[in-house]
């Protein structure tokens, strides 16, 4: 039973992971939670939809064109909403992105309805039975390729030239200026990568789920943003570990309560780890910033 | 090579900068000197871009630079090594003086101007693989100036790059000023010690609230009354 919630916990806390490292390098650049983080996950998964059922494409062009949507719609919100008040207080960033999430909720609601859609299986899964514990191919391949993507986003970070313009913006971004970096470009960069893991992020969860609505931006991005705030923000491994720990406790919570509090876990997470260490894991003090 | 007229920099309503002008030539070093809060650091973050002045120009080598964006600035040549060393804390030593060389494409001479910058500072060699944050504050003096050259400058923009340290390793980074200077690369040096800036430089600039109230040749800047009673506490 136990071992069951860990396969299930680890399934929804890799997705959790790719979300929260969107936020973590969001605030890493830019200093601020980006609450639109969340719903730019739920587009993702729209479209995605959209694209395989209502236009019936492949799953994988899907998916792409899903990725490339994100990219283009994270990008345009940091140039429209957030480049222009880069300099002022923090909460004016976090109040826009607030906004954002509205806009993007209401604008799916407009175009594809306010009911949930279903995400027909892209597969046949196939389910596997290893000493009494059960999971399926879709569960391990969520796993697999999310586990797959954080790799590779470790490598982009610590080993290129534009990982290290990263890195250097989030630490200075002045003095990265001084060194030739073109720091608009590295944001922007940041979104574009951060809501393409959103996408990701949010196509996994509705295939997993077999469902989408408009509002599951706002319930999986507050898992993720706790993930932050577990991880630490700003830290990369910390993102990674928060999400899955997220994914792990909000499981096994859900075996010993009744499953409608699940949700309310995410929260009384928040709550503590603010309580009792609102670094987090790994990261920097976020309430003070 | 650069050439400062007129610049006027405020800080909202408040005036930083008040009409100066200074100019840089080729192959010398210019001491701006001043208290703190004169508008040194001001003029330096405001030639690299940092801040927009309100009005005035600031030309380098022919270009017009005083609107252009930070990057564009660092790419014509102009390096800053800013006020407090301003080391990325949490990269490695070794990719704090990959980062001076961003903009630089060929490797090999990028690897040339490292071990240029190692033997200029033996000390880093032994450090490569630690953070910079982890450095002492003469050793992240030099690892800012060593992560500059790296970027093989054309104009080298110093922030009081005396403060904070030890006589010892102010007498290192004031030798490896002198030297770099005596490679090619002209430089602009704003300092508090205005006794070491003048001894070094060639000609000088003294700012107060804002404005340049005397220049010259540091020789008689060492000399005047005025910078002997204000900077050098001399009666």
């Amino acid at each position: 039973m136990i071992f069951q919630q860990v396969i299930n916990g680890l399934t929804l806390g890799t997705t959790y992971s790719l979300l929260a490292l969107g936020y973590s390098m969001i605030f890493g650049v830019l200093s601020f939670i980006n609450f639109a983080h969340g719903d730019i996950a739920m587009v993702g998964a729209y479209v995605a939809w959209y694209c395989f059922v209502g236009l019936r494409r492949g799953f994988i062009p899907s998916c792409l064109l899903a990725m490339l949507a994100c990219a283009v719609l994270g990008v345009t919100m940091e140039k429209v909403g957030y480049m222009p008040i880069r300099r002022a207080p923090r909460l004016a960033a976090v109040i826009a992105s607030l906004g954002f999430s509205f806009i993007l909720a209401t604008g799916v609601q407009v175009i594809w309805g306010t009911q949930p859609q279903q995400m027909p299986p892209v597969i046949d899964a196939v389910t596997y039975r290893v000493l009494g514990v059960t999971f399926n191919s879709i569960q391990m391949g969520v796993v697999v390729l999310s586990i797959v993507i954080m790799g590779l986003l470790q490598l982009l970070i610590h080993r290129t030239k534009v990982g290290m313009a990263l890195r250097a913006t989030a630490i200075d971004r002045d003095t990265a200026g001084l060194m030739g970096i073109n720091i608009n470009n590295i944001i922007s960069f940041t979104f574009a990568l951060g809501s393409v893991l959103a996408a990701i992020s949010g196509i996994m969860v509705a295939v997993y789920y077999g469902a989408l609505y408009p509002s599951m931006g706002g319930v999986i991005g507050t898992k993720g943003f706790t993930a932050v705030v577990l991880g630490g923000a700003g830290s990369i491994p910390g993102a990674m570990v928060g999400g899955i720990l997220m994914g792990l406790i909000e499981s096994l919570a859900g075996t010993f309560m009744p499953s409608e509090v699940r949700d309310a876990v995410a929260f009384l997470v928040l709550i503590l780890v603010l309580l009792i260490k609102p670094s987090g894991l790994f990261g920097r003090e976020m309430v003070k910033e | 090579m650069l050439e400062i007229k007129d610049l006027d920099v405020n800080y909202g309503k408040i005036a930083a900068v008040k009409g100066m002008n200074l100019e840089v030539g080729p192959n010398e070093i210019v001491a701006l000197i001043g208290n703190n809060g004169a508008g040194k650091t001001t003029t330096l973050k405001t030639i690299s871009g940092l801040i927009v002045p309100r009005s005035g120009s600031i030309h380098f080598n022919g270009h017009r630079i005083d609107r252009l964006p930070v990057h564009l600035i660092a790419s014509l040549g102009i390096v800053h090594v800013p006020e407090g060393r301003k080391i990325f804390g949490k990269l490695t030593v070794y990719e704090n003086l990959m980062i001076g060389a961003y903009l630089q494409k060929d490797r090999a001479k990028i690897q040339g101007n490292l071990d240029r910058v190692l033997s200029l500072f033996p000390i880093l060699k032994q450090r490569l693989r630690q953070h910079g944050g982890t450095l002492s504050g003469g050793e992240q003096q030099m690892l800012a100036i060593g992560r500059a050259l790296m970027a093989e400058p054309k104009l080298l923009l110093l922030d009081e790059p005396s403060l904070g340290l030890a006589p010892l390793v102010v007498e290192k980074i004031v030798e490896t000023i002198v030297s770099i200077a005596k490679s090619g690369i002209p430089i602009l040096l704003v300092e508090q010690n205005a006794k070491m800036a003048l001894e070094i430089s060639s000609r000088g600039y003294v700012i107060e609230t804002g404005e340049i109230v005397l220049s010259g040749s540091s020789r008689e800047l060492l000399e005047s009354d005025r910078v002997r009673k204000a900077y050098l506490g001399v009666a």
